[in-house]
């Protein structure tokens, strides 16, 4: 190769890295890359609409009410057309309230770009209990049964709550998490 | 090359790209490595400018000038252990480019950079992030990847420890900051030098 065109082929090559890279660096930095931005971050502010309370008082009285976005829209539709039995329970609501939390949850699931796209479950098949998404598997794989299952304050894995206090507001930070009735230097 | 005539002579060797690139990697990869899955947006990008940045080097080094090709420096293990065993009686052969220590440690480190670029883009891959994202690498364990990610990270680290220390031993055998000519590009000239 010509001595000259290759090192102009390489500057216009490095420099166009170095470019690229300082601005994406920098467009990370502005949108909060100083703050805690893992994978699983925030949904946001809790919703205070009608449909949002009906989600919460009717489902969350049994257990935490997942943020939608967790879950795709398919998926939702799923739970919600099986309610007669849901994950071994009778969960069935009347009519008009199942069809509100349908919609609610079809319309925010789709919201913050997708997110349930992040953890692995397919869209178009999804799997509906938590502890089959790939990324929860791949995120839970260290924490031993004995802190969860075998743990009178936890249970399940499918109480996010127990241990990620402000799952609810779909903040999942592993700086957040606190495992009730563990023993250590941190708990 | 033309030698000036000052005393001490000194020629140039590494070219402004291979500076550049150089400095660029050691910002970018701790950038990455401090961030690591706590800011996951900033050490993603700086992962992405980390294997840019080795993917120009592997181009310049076919490319490029002299001392920052391939052909130049990479030698046979033999050599290598030679060169090492040479640097314990602390008399070694005068290298005006990268000694054949130095260009084994380059390419343990572009290997090792290598995997920790890949294995994560095939961790961001399984979440439909990324360049992989759809390829047959979203389909690995991400597990599995992570835990390669994590090694080949941390034995960058070390292997970049290393990196300083023979950059050390060799300024103090040869009577020469390197981290200087690293920064100007220019290195003393040895009339007795094996590849001048």
């Amino acid at each position: 190769m010509n001595k000259s065109l290759s090192l102009w082929s390489g500057s216009l090559l490095l420099a166009a890295i170095l470019v690229f890279s300082v601005s994406a660096i920098a467009r990370a930095v502005a949108a909060g890359g100083l703050q805690h931005t893992t994978i699983f971050a925030s949904l946001g502010q809790a919703d205070q609409s009608v449909p949002a309370g009906l989600y919460v008082n009717e489902c969350g009285s049994c257990h935490m009410a997942y943020p939608a976005q967790l879950l795709a829209p398919a998926g939702w539709a799923l739970i919600m057309r099986g309610l007669q039995d849901h994950f071994g329970e009778n969960a069935e609501l009347d009519s008009a309230s199942q069809d509100d939390i349908l919609q609610y949850l079809l319309q925010m699931s789709g919201q913050q770009q997708g997110l349930y796209r992040k953890l692995g479950n397919p869209p178009q098949d999804p799997a509906i209990r938590v502890s089959e998404w790939p990324a929860f598997k791949q995120t839970h794989a260290e924490i031993p049964a004995r802190l969860v299952t075998n743990n009178d304050k936890v249970k399940s894995f499918s109480q996010c709550n127990a241990c990620h206090q402000d799952a609810e507001k779909g903040w999942f930070d592993e700086d957040h998490v606190r495992i009730p009735g563990a023993t250590g230097w941190d708990s | 090359m033309s030698i000036q005539t000052e005393t001490p002579q000194t020629v140039k060797v590494w070219d402004p790209l291979v500076r550049v690139f150089h400095w660029s990697l050691v910002v970018t990869f701790f950038l990455a490595f401090i961030t690591e899955d706590d800011w996951m947006n900033l050490h993603i990008q700086a992962g992405y400018a980390v294997a840019l940045l080795i993917a120009f080097r592997l181009v310049w080094g076919v490319i490029g000038t002299r001392y920052a090709r391939f052909s130049q420096f990479v030698k046979a293990p033999s050599a290598v252990f030679k060169y090492l065993g040479q640097m314990l009686t602390l008399k070694v052969p005068h290298h005006l480019g990268h000694n054949p220590a130095a260009a084994a440690m380059i390419v343990s480190l572009i290997v090792s950079i290598i995997m920790v670029s890949f294995t994560g883009m095939v961790i961001i891959a399984a979440q439909g992030q990324g360049p992989l994202a759809g390829t047959l690498f979203a389909g690995f364990n991400p597990e599995w990847m992570e835990e390669i990610h994590e090694f080949f990270a941390n034995f960058t680290l070390l292997l970049v420890i290393l990196h300083v220390a023979g950059v050390i031993v060799s300024s103090l055998l040869e009577g020469e900051n390197l981290v200087k000519s690293m920064i100007n590009g220019r290195k003393k000239y040895h009339s007795e030098g094996v590849d001048k």
